[in-house]
């Protein structure tokens, strides 16, 4: 579902991510996990279209990001690490933007915004203006317009910041499930417990380079090392 | 007192690099000093030949102009309060660094005296280059200019205190019973109905009137004119009877108004500095608003006739400007100017020109022109140059989403073309209404309202989406890309105007007279029309391909 090839950026003469290539599978968790300016949100960011890659390729679904970009976006959903929304709209109004953006019919957007804020929990707060909202509020309600049209693709930067434990539970379990039925969850995160807890794949990005790569289970030592452990041992 | 210097210093340090290391901040800070200083420049001129007219009025000539005076210092003593306002707000409830500052060992006077400081050059600094020249064209036309000018200068230190303190002693007190955001919004709202409200006031009063005595039956009424409050605990009072005193020498009670204008200064200082202490962390916790609830979606069911997307791409920006007290209430200010543009025209006292007539229609007309564009391209700078930049971080949405640049930028042309080319349309039709031009230019002027309305928005979004960052502030009022695309509009208008102008006169005169007019006029005018039409359209498709290669070169 994700694949990328010999995947580059450079911002002026930092080289941000190095030849990167990463394949991950329909129903896979990925959690891509490195220290602070491996690279991890500028990957993100290729993955989703934020950004263009200085040389190489993203593709989704078949689709290259670069040269069918509005095919490839149709099958992600992209939950960044800083929830930055539109604050004078409201949950409801912000997921009616979001759905008519994916060419959703209305019907469809009303069925399933609803059900959609009552998984997050923010249903009672569907009509309020997001300006006033916590961090956490906000954060859910991102989850839940990424979630609405349905992606075969989540894409996600730091998934639990802000949220308290039952908000990330909640989150964990939504991911989880996403990929039981199939979806492609590809997580970035400091978060190792979590990355631990629900990928089934991991990749360790290190001055933009992958540098290693595997299920847990294969990346450890012992049986029962720490994802931590790891961590620590590959950047010694 | 180390925290101060060392915090002044950061911010020096911070500019000098900033300076340093971005040609552009040079270049755009070197066109706002030379815009600023040519705005300076002209206020001198004006008020200087206001200043000398008066002074040739025997016995109430000092008079008119104390009066003048009096009234220009009041009008900037209200909007100093009014933007002081704003910025205390900014620099003691909103400002990024603020958690920083507040969660480490620095002193509440501290943060009072170093807030203060921002606060009060920010919202002063501008009444500062203006009032400069207001004093030094009043020391001039009155012909006593002297050392004491460098002492009126200095008075404008204390003068910008005063309603620095009111402003800061109201933000304090309102601030325990209400959110900063709130009276920010209010007093934002508030500030602009001032505008609006001296704008049709100075404008319905025809203040053209003063440079016409003799238009007045009693001079109680001319001075009536010029009223303005003139109670002697009114701070510009004391400061006004001041400057007269260094000049004429001729003010019994000067120390008294002296002292009395200083004492306040320093004594709102210290009192706000009391407020402070006892107020703001009371204040300062109060800062997050409470959520507002949405009722009723009375604009979804108005906008139901687009297709899903086109309506919710257009209900986005529309209930962001709406939900936006600042934003809708700017609705009122550009009532204002219509109003005064219309006006303008209806009191123009054509039958008192020695021009022929239809001389004088023709240039009233082109006139009208001009004018039209100078308040589309204002208005489009204001709401359309900036709609890119003003969708701020959110803007991830938009990229991640399968949307294309192109269609986004089609959709904002069609939600902001129809009202500008409606404000174009009315402004035509009822400034040609007093005009009364003859029916050929009527229709050159109402084709001129349609290529204006389609053109002007094209050029600000393609300056608005040059170098576009969204993590920077969004500034809704265009800073420097604002005014290069202003003067663009200007300088096409300039060129279509002259061309129209060389094209369309003599034509004109063989219609007022009946008869034919020779073939090569009417090739000139066919010929001119379609250069006019071909070079706009080129001049669109160029700056529409710039625009979205500029929308397509933007990374988050």
């Amino acid at each position: 579902m994700i694949r990328c090839v010999n995947l580059s950026k450079s911002y002026s003469n930092v080289k941000a991510l190095d030849n990167l290539n990463i394949e991950v599978k329909k129903g896979e968790i990925y959690g891509l996990i490195g220290p602070n300016g491996a690279g991890k949100t500028t990957t993100i960011k290729l993955l989703v279209g934020l950004i263009r890659p200085t040389s190489g390729s993203v593709f989704i679904n078949g689709f290259d990001m670069s040269k069918d970009g509005l095919i490839a976006k149709k099958f992600i959903g992209y939950i960044p690490d800083e929830p930055f929304l539109y604050e004078r709209l409201t949950p409801s109004e912000l997921m009616d933007f979001k759905g008519s953006l994916f060419d959703m019919s209305q019907n469809e957007v009303d069925r399933k915004k609803a059900q959609l804020l009552d998984l997050v929990g923010m249903l009672e707060y569907k009509n309020d203006l997001i300006e006033g909202f916590s961090l956490g509020m906000k954060q859910r309600v991102a989850v839940a317009i990424a979630l609405l049209p349905e992606p075969p693709i989540i894409v996600v930067d730091e998934p639990l910041v802000g949220l308290d434990p039952r908000g990330m539970k909640r989150v964990k379990e939504i991911f989880v499930r996403l990929a039981e039925e199939g979806k492609t969850v590809f997580i970035s995160t400091h978060m190792l417990n979590v990355v631990e807890e629900i990928s089934h794949r991991v990749g360790v990005l290190n001055k933009g380079q992958l540098v290693a790569e595997g299920p847990i289970e294969e990346l450890k030592d012992a049986k029962d090392e720490k994802l931590e452990n790891i961590f620590f041992r590959l950047f010694e | 007192m180390s925290y101060i210097l060392r915090y002044f210093q950061l911010r020096f340090n911070m500019a000098a690099h900033s300076l340093t290391h971005h040609t552009r901040e040079i270049v755009r800070y070197s066109f706002f000093l030379v815009f600023f200083l040519f705005v300076s420049v002209f206020v001198f001129f004006f008020l200087y030949k206001a200043f000398k007219f008066f002074n040739s009025f025997e016995i109430v000539g000092e008079f008119l102009i104390i009066k003048l005076l009096s009234m220009i210092f009041f009008i900037f003593f209200i909007f100093l309060i009014l933007s002081n306002i704003n910025s205390i707000i900014k620099w003691f409830f909103t400002k990024n660094d603020l958690p920083f500052v507040l969660t480490n060992p620095v002193s509440l006077a501290d943060v009072y005296v170093t807030r203060s400081i921002e606060a009060l050059f920010e919202s002063s600094w501008a009444f500062l280059f203006f009032s400069i020249p207001v004093l030094l064209a009043y020391y001039l036309a009155t012909g006593r200019f002297d050392f004491t000018f460098l002492f009126s200068c200095l008075l404008l230190i204390p003068f910008i205190m005063i309603p620095h303190g009111i402003a800061f002693i109201m933000v304090m007190v309102l601030g325990r019973i209400l959110s900063p955001k709130v009276i920010k919004n209010t007093f934002s709202f508030l500030s602009l109905m001032l505008i609006t409200v001296l704008v049709v006031t100075f404008r319905a009063i025809q203040i053209e009137k003063l440079a016409r005595p003799e238009s007045f039956a009693y001079i109680y009424e001319y001075m009536r004119f010029l009223s303005i409050p003139t109670h002697p605990l009114i701070p510009t009072n004391p400061f006004v009877a001041s400057i007269v005193y260094f000049t004429r020498g001729e003010n019994p009670s000067f120390w008294l108004d002296m002292g009395l204008f200083l004492s306040t200064a320093c004594a709102l200082f210290v009192i706000s500095y009391w407020v402070h202490e006892y107020f703001y962390m009371a204040c300062y916790t109060n800062i997050k608003s409470s959520s507002t609830r949405v009722k009723r979606d009375v604009l979804g069911r108005i906008f139901s006739v687009f297709p899903q997307r086109a309506k919710h791409l257009f209900l986005k920006e529309i209930k962001n400007l709406k939900r936006d007290p600042k934003e809708w209430s700017q609705v009122f200010l550009i009532l204002a100017l219509i109003f005064v543009y219309v006006y303008n025209f209806k009191l123009f006292p054509k039958e008192r020109s020695p021009l022929p007539t239809v001389f004088l229609e023709s240039l009233l007309t082109f006139l009208n022109m001009g004018l039209l564009t100078f308040v589309i391209s204002a208005i489009c700078v204001r709401f359309v140059y900036a709609s890119f930049q003003l969708e701020g971080r959110p803007f991830w949405i938009l990229l991640s989403s399968p949307v294309s640049m192109k269609e986004l930028y089609i959709k904002k042309l069609m939600l902001y073309i129809p009202p500008i080319l409606l404000l174009a349309l009315i402004l035509n039709y009822f400034s040609n209404k007093y005009i009364a031009p003859p029916d050929f230019l009527y229709y050159v002027s109402f084709g001129y309202s349609i290529l204006i309305a389609f053109t002007a928005p094209v050029i600000s979004l393609f300056f608005g989406t040059k170098d576009v960052s969204f993590r920077e502030a969004p500034n809704p009022y265009g800073g420097f890309g604002g005014i290069v695309s202003m003067l663009v509009m200007i300088i096409y208008a300039g060129i279509t105007i002259a061309i129209l102008v060389w094209s369309s006169y003599w034509l004109l005169l063989f219609s007022v007279r009946g008869t034919t007019p020779p073939f090569h006029l009417t090739m000139r005018f066919i010929g001119s029309c379609v250069i006019l039409f071909v070079g706009t359209i080129t001049m669109i498709r160029f700056m529409v391909g710039k625009t979205l290669e500029n929308l397509k070169n933007i990374e988050l």
